[in-house]
């Protein structure tokens, strides 16, 4: 397995490029299978999970092709099966995001079932349930959902909990749905927006996305268009905990400032000095030591969970003593255990880390554990004094494209030693 | 949009045009025939002014084709484009890359 060296203590400086959001291109690539016509895709990632959604609509039939500016033109009139096998499945729970609009346009889906997950429970059954109220036929044995419908009927869709992936899947399969859809307790994450926004140029007729209600007019048909995915606003905010950890100053392009609203406020609330563009934003800490600061996630517009790792890291070498309570997922904090390897002083108390900052983390080999908390390691490896030797760095792979060369772009001492 | 595939005096192969979806069927059929022979053959892309992945396909389509005859095979001058796609799908290791 890849190990990434990193050699800390440099601040970083410069500009970097934020690429699409592979929570959106996830779900836009599943959506593809909604048109009649063929959707090219733009601003995907060049990310793990792209190549494997990709792989597992191709295995059901459906044409792709790349083209020289990385777009993805896919034309799901081409499809002859409509299976998502566990093999596949089990690599990328995003897959899961194929039921729906499998079932409202071919009245038919066989999805294996994901499977466990490293970081909590994400229960599929909320998908089930609403597509059931939907008048989906749908059994569950073998660890496959088996659904058939002749056409989805509109129906109100209360969620029991926010769920994202919950949220598009039946937003996808109400588009095609016999009449109207509503969807109450909808999550509001701008990825979720972005799907909607792809959908209604595909000819959706989707209204109140971004909101907990979520209405949606079933229409005869879904045509081709062509739609860039919108930035990544967790490798945005993960770049800027970057700079602000190793007291750097950096301009991070191709993004939205008003997507990392909340980020941005707990980053000035560290010392960060941070300026806004359309497009843009740049953090400058003058070569100040970061601010420790208390940090509860939970869903979009709040802080984001995705990013609590990381402000984990920005803690731990902060000034002052900071808490970072976890709401959303139970079992996201296994990078704090690799963080204690580096000398970081914090301690847990339930769904709760205290972090007392210190003058200095010392480099040390560490495993990462998932995705965030892979990067909460390479954050840490950048302040560390030392080399910091990060194995299993498939997780960071699968959530940032091309790490390594953005900070290096930006002066990291960050190498990549393949196994 | 369309491509040609031809011998040059130096044997090795010459593709002109656009190496993607809508030509790949009619390389294909043009390439048979000229993928035969011993020896290390060089296929020279050029020529190529517009790429996507079923252009990348194809070539491997021919890698294999000419390697089950226990022959060699290498590309020169891929355009950039389609080495990046390459490296995305995970297949740049598998190219064989002649200087250029």
């Amino acid at each position: 397995m890849d190990k990434l060296i990193i050699h800390g203590g440099v601040p970083l400086a410069g500009e970097v490029r934020i690429a699409g959001a592979k929570n959106a291109a996830l779900p836009i690539l599943a959506a593809t299978l909604l048109a009649d016509g063929p959707v090219t895709v733009g601003n995907v990632p060049h990310l793990h999970d792209i190549t494997t959604t990709m792989e597992l609509l191709g295995r059901m039939g459906v044409q792709l092709v790349v083209d020289e500016r990385m777009r993805i033109e896919v034309d799901a009139g081409t499809i002859k099966d409509f299976y998502a096998p566990y093999e596949l499945v089990k690599t990328m729970r995003a897959s899961i995001l194929v039921l729906g609009p499998l079932l409202t346009r071919f009245g038919r889906a066989d999805v294996s079932l994901p499977g466990g997950c490293a970081i909590g429970s994400r229960p599929v059954n909320l998908h089930i349930d609403g597509l059931r109220a939907m008048g989906a036929d749908i059994r569950v044995e073998g660890g496959y959902i088996r659904a058939k419908a002749d056409r989805l009927k509109g129906a109100r869709l209360v969620m029991d909990l926010v769920t994202v992936t919950g949220t598009e899947n039946l937003m996808m399969a109400a588009t095609l749905a016999d009449g109207e859809t509503v969807i109450e307790n909808a999550a509001r994450e701008p990825e979720v927006v972005d799907l909607a926004n792809c959908l209604n140029r595909m000819g959706a007729k989707i209204s109140g996305a971004g909101t907990d209600s979520i209405r949606i007019e079933g229409v005869d048909r879904l045509s081709g268009t062509s739609y860039d995915v919108l930035p990544d606003r967790i490798e945005t905010g993960t770049f800027l905990v970057a700079a602000a950890i190793t007291g750097g100053s950096v301009k991070v392009r191709d993004t939205r400032p008003h997507l990392v609203d909340v980020v941005l406020q707990k980053l000035r609330a560290a010392g960060a000095v941070i300026e806004l563009g359309d497009d843009w934003i740049k953090l400058d800490m003058q070569g100040r030591r970061p601010v420790a600061v208390d940090v509860h996630t939970a869903p979009y517009p709040a802080f984001p969970t995705d990013m609590q790792a990381q402000f984990t890291a920005l803690n731990a070498v902060a000034e002052g003593v900071g808490t970072i309570t976890e709401n959303v997922f139970e079992n996201r904090f296994m990078h704090v255990q690799e963080m204690q390897r580096m000398g970081a002083n914090i301690r847990l108390e339930g769904n709760t880390a205290i972090c007392t900052g210190v003058d200095y983390l010392t480099a040390a080999p560490v495993m990462a554990t998932d995705l965030r908390a892979s990067a909460s390691l390479v954050l840490s490896g950048l302040v560390a004094r030392g080399d910091t030797v990060v194995d299993r760095i498939y997780h960071i792979d699968r959530g940032y494209d091309c790490i390594e060369e953005k900070l290096a772009g930006l002066g990291a001492q960050i190498r990549r030693m393949p196994d | 949009m369309s491509a040609t595939i031809r011998r040059g005096d130096d044997n090795n192969l010459y593709i002109s045009g656009e190496l993607g979806f809508t030509t790949v069927q009619d390389l294909l059929r043009q390439g048979r025939g000229l993928l035969n022979g011993q020896g290390r053959l060089i296929i020279d892309l050029a020529g190529v002014t517009r790429t996507d992945s079923a252009g990348l396909a194809l070539m491997l389509e021919w890698l294999g084709e000419r390697r089950s005859c226990g022959q060699d095979i290498c590309f020169r001058n891929v355009p950039e484009s389609l080495l990046e796609i390459a490296q995305v799908s995970n297949l740049a290791g598998l190219l064989p890359l002649a200087e250029g």
